[in-house]
């Protein structure tokens, strides 16, 4: 019984799951060759980011067993102050890869006590993507690169610290 | 970088952490596997979930659409249509620039490519559900609205300073 209702509480939580294979189904109604296509993208963009997926989520792992409390709170926490908001921006713009595969990464220091400002500014400062520029600038000239990159970083802190103070003061997490 | 390499990059630096996890304190270093694997588990699903609807968005909504849709209209209208086509349009940053220069040989105005590259990096319409579910909605929404908001900002600060 007990066994049952802790099935029928995930078929609840996946709700997400459900939804979309409803969205599915109606794009087979109405192109199978589209629904395909897209099945066969959608996985293959998940195969290609499984390992990263494992590492990120082995590192879950460590951060929250190994880092202390008092640690991530002194570095990323309020009582780091501003320098916390740069070490934030440091990181968000050095970091590589999709920005979905590190939400549970952020989630696991902010359980550790760093401030939603830090979260927010790492996901702001990711939008910098220093190691594109090269690209950037071939298609769309080095001055909109650059100028594109300084407003990036300019924005992150004021956008992080606009985020947490929408954010509830102690919620529990 | 391809994203494959980006991901064996990480695994190398995060299996030498390991290692030295392993050396310091094999019981730890396994409860840390432990902790890891039931976060995995527990978003499985919705990663699965979020992936399928990338498939569907790109299939369904491809860039030629997007790029249509902002090449015409008035300024204010294209810097909002900009914001709006970078947070639901879906793949790597990396192809964005190539649709992002397009428009502007095509005469789009820049900033509105300026916002469309900037919250194509960091708005994420698709991938909501799963930033929700990580952090709380209330966070996701929030995130998302004011970046959006900024890359309208920084779209027109930029049409100003180019």
């Amino acid at each position: 019984m007990n066994r049952l209702g802790s099935i029928i509480r995930w078929i609840k939580q996946q709700r997400v799951l459900w939804l979309v294979s409803l969205l599915y189904l109606w794009a087979w109604n109405v192109a199978p060759q589209k629904a395909a296509a897209a099945l066969t993208y959608g996985s293959t963009l998940f195969l290609s980011v499984t390992i990263l997926i494992v590492a990120v989520f082995a590192l879950v792992g460590l951060i929250q067993v190994w880092i202390g409390r008092d640690m991530i709170s002194a570095v990323l926490g309020r009582e780091a102050g501003f320098k916390g908001l740069l070490v934030a921006v440091g990181c968000g713009a050095l970091l590589i890869g999709p920005a979905y595969v590190i939400f549970p990464l952020l989630m696991s220091l902010r359980r550790l006590g760093a401030r939603w400002a830090v979260v927010a500014i790492v996901l702001a400062a990711y939008a910098l993507k220093p190691q594109m520029l090269p690209i950037e600038s071939e298609f769309l000239g080095l001055p909109f690169a650059l100028l594109r990159g300084g407003l990036t970083l300019l924005l992150a802190i004021p956008l992080g610290l606009a985020v947490e103070w929408f954010m509830p003061e102690e919620e529990s997490v | 970088m391809g994203i494959r390499s980006i991901g064996l990059l990480y695994l190398l630096l995060v299996s030498l952490a390991y290692v030295w996890a392993f050396r310091r304190n094999r019981e730890k270093a396994l409860e840390a596997i432990k902790t890891g694997g039931a976060a995995l588990l527990n978003l499985l699903p919705l990663l699965l979930a979020i992936f399928a609807l990338v498939g569907l968005f790109k299939e369904f909504l491809p860039p030629e659409v997007i790029e249509s849709v902002l090449g015409q209209g008035n300024k204010a209208c294209s810097l909002l249509l900009g914001g709006l086509a970078g947070a639901v349009a879906i793949g790597p940053p990396l192809a964005a620039y190539p649709i992002a220069g397009s428009l502007i040989i095509n005469g789009a105005w820049p900033p509105a490519v300026a916002a469309f590259i900037l919250s194509w990096i960091s708005v994420g319409v698709v991938t909501l559900p799963f930033e929700a579910k990580v952090f709380s909605w209330r966070f996701a929404l929030l995130r998302n609205g004011l970046t959006l908001a900024a890359a309208l900002f920084s779209g027109l600060l930029l049409g100003g300073l180019l």
